[in-house]
């Protein structure tokens, strides 16, 4: 095993799990999150000696990913059966029925609700919830790996948690409604 | 996560960085480093190959085009590529003991492993016509539809057509797909055509966004659906 391979094995195992949970949150379907934070460490692999100079590696493994995640439509299709108990347990038994939305069985109302609001923001709004979020980046390296100024970033957060508070509040409302 | 830059927070955004924290606290990957580093070099051997090929393939395209060009069809309503042409004539082999079905055409193929039970490999432009006909000629009841996807929809919500009157998706479909769709590289489904209830049709609902293929969903139908019109699946659930 070479240097660069070790290297990233140790960024490997020290931030998957953040930036799978950083995936996940913004695309709510765990198969869908695992497969796109795979393949952005792999890519990450392939190019990382560029990769591990950046301001925060972990951030350009989440970016990928999320980039992929919107070319991922059109580079391959994804069919799920609606009836996906039948075809077996890979899909999920949340995928029954939603085709292909939020997939994760282990996730309550309420965590499916934060995801969907925050699926709402704007990309870059998103994008720095994200990082600042998930990497717990700080505001001066969320700017650097995003490309951004470190003032833009705290204007795109204050304004997503604007955005999020309002979303969930008028969920909150929708369901005292109905009830 | 690190607050101490933040310039206002209130109690309210401490409850929602809790709540974004708490949507995905304790999911974890299960995809081992070896395993990422195995798929980087298979995507990186990928790239060698194609950039090879590239010099070569351009001119086999040329060469193709001019043999396929005089046979192009007019296609139909739901061809998803209008002309698509087989690249290898719809036939079946195997020795005469078996004579199980292999359908290699150009977007799609139906391969029979055993006595009614068939692989389906959809590419990203293939011939709804001419699937349906060779799903006919398997002995599988189908209906497929494609569809362009409505600008501005959300592709992370699931999408299908609206059933047609009379038409109910089946949602006990035991034994008739028998293959984890994912397994594979390749998106494929396995089909039992045995397990098929008497009425019920395979039905695969694609949905494009401008060009490209976006994604779809598949399943038995109760009845035959003849036209799409999208709905967000988690609107309405499947009648059961």
């Amino acid at each position: 095993v070479d240097r660069g391979t070790e290297d990233f094995a140790a960024f490997y195992e020290r931030h998957r799990d953040a930036c799978y949970r950083a995936v996940l949150a913004t695309v709510s379907d765990r198969h869908l999150a695992e497969e796109l934070t795979a393949e952005a460490f792999a890519r990450a692999w392939g190019h990382w000696r560029k990769v591990a100079k950046h301001p925060a590696p972990a951030a350009w493994v989440v970016r990928t990913a999320l980039n992929t995640h919107v070319s991922w439509w059109r580079r391959r299709r994804r069919e799920v059966a609606w009836d996906a108990t039948t075809v077996g347990a890979g899909l999920g038994g949340a995928a029954a029925g939603t085709g292909y939305g939020s997939s994760d069985g282990d996730a309550t109302a309420a965590d499916l609700a934060i995801r969907d609001a925050l699926r709402t923001l704007p990309a870059r709004q998103r994008e720095v919830v994200v990082l600042r979020v998930f990497l717990d980046l700080d505001t001066r390296t969320t700017a650097a790996a995003l490309g951004l100024a470190p003032g833009t970033v705290q204007s795109h957060l204050h304004r997503a948690m604007k955005a999020l508070r309002a979303e969930l509040e008028e969920k909150t409302e929708q369901e005292e409604i109905t009830r | 996560m690190s607050t101490d830059d933040f310039d206002t927070l209130t109690p309210d955004d401490d409850e929602v960085l809790a709540g974004l924290h708490r949507s995905v606290s304790g999911a974890t990957m299960t995809t081992s480093a070896a395993d990422v580093v195995a798929l980087g070099r298979r995507t990186r051997n990928r790239h060698r190959v194609v950039a090879a090929g590239i010099g070569t393939s351009a001119a086999a395209l040329v060469a193709a085009i001019g043999m396929l060009a005089p046979s192009t069809g007019s296609g139909t309503p739901n061809a998803v590529a209008q002309g698509a042409v087989s690249t290898v004539p719809a036939s079946t082999a195997g020795s005469s003991a078996d004579r199980l079905m292999n359908i290699q055409e150009a977007g799609f193929s139906l391969v029979e492993h055993s006595a009614g039970v068939f692989t389906l490999k959809l590419d990203d432009v293939f011939d709804a016509a001419k699937l349906r006909g060779v799903l006919d000629q398997a002995g599988v009841p189908s209906a497929i539809l494609v569809t362009q996807v409505p600008e501005g929809w959300d592709l992370n919500r699931g999408i299908r057509c609206t059933p047609d009157p009379g038409v109910r998706f089946e949602t006990n479909a035991e034994g008739v797909f028998t293959k984890d769709l994912h397994a594979g590289s390749e998106p494929s489904i396995e089909i039992d055509k045995s397990k098929i209830p008497a009425g019920d049709y395979l039905t695969l609902m694609m949905f494009r966004t401008d060009s490209h293929p976006a994604g779809g969903v598949f399943g038995l139908t109760v009845g035959q659906q003849k036209t799409c019109v999208p709905e967000y699946s988690d609107v309405k659930k499947p009648q059961g």
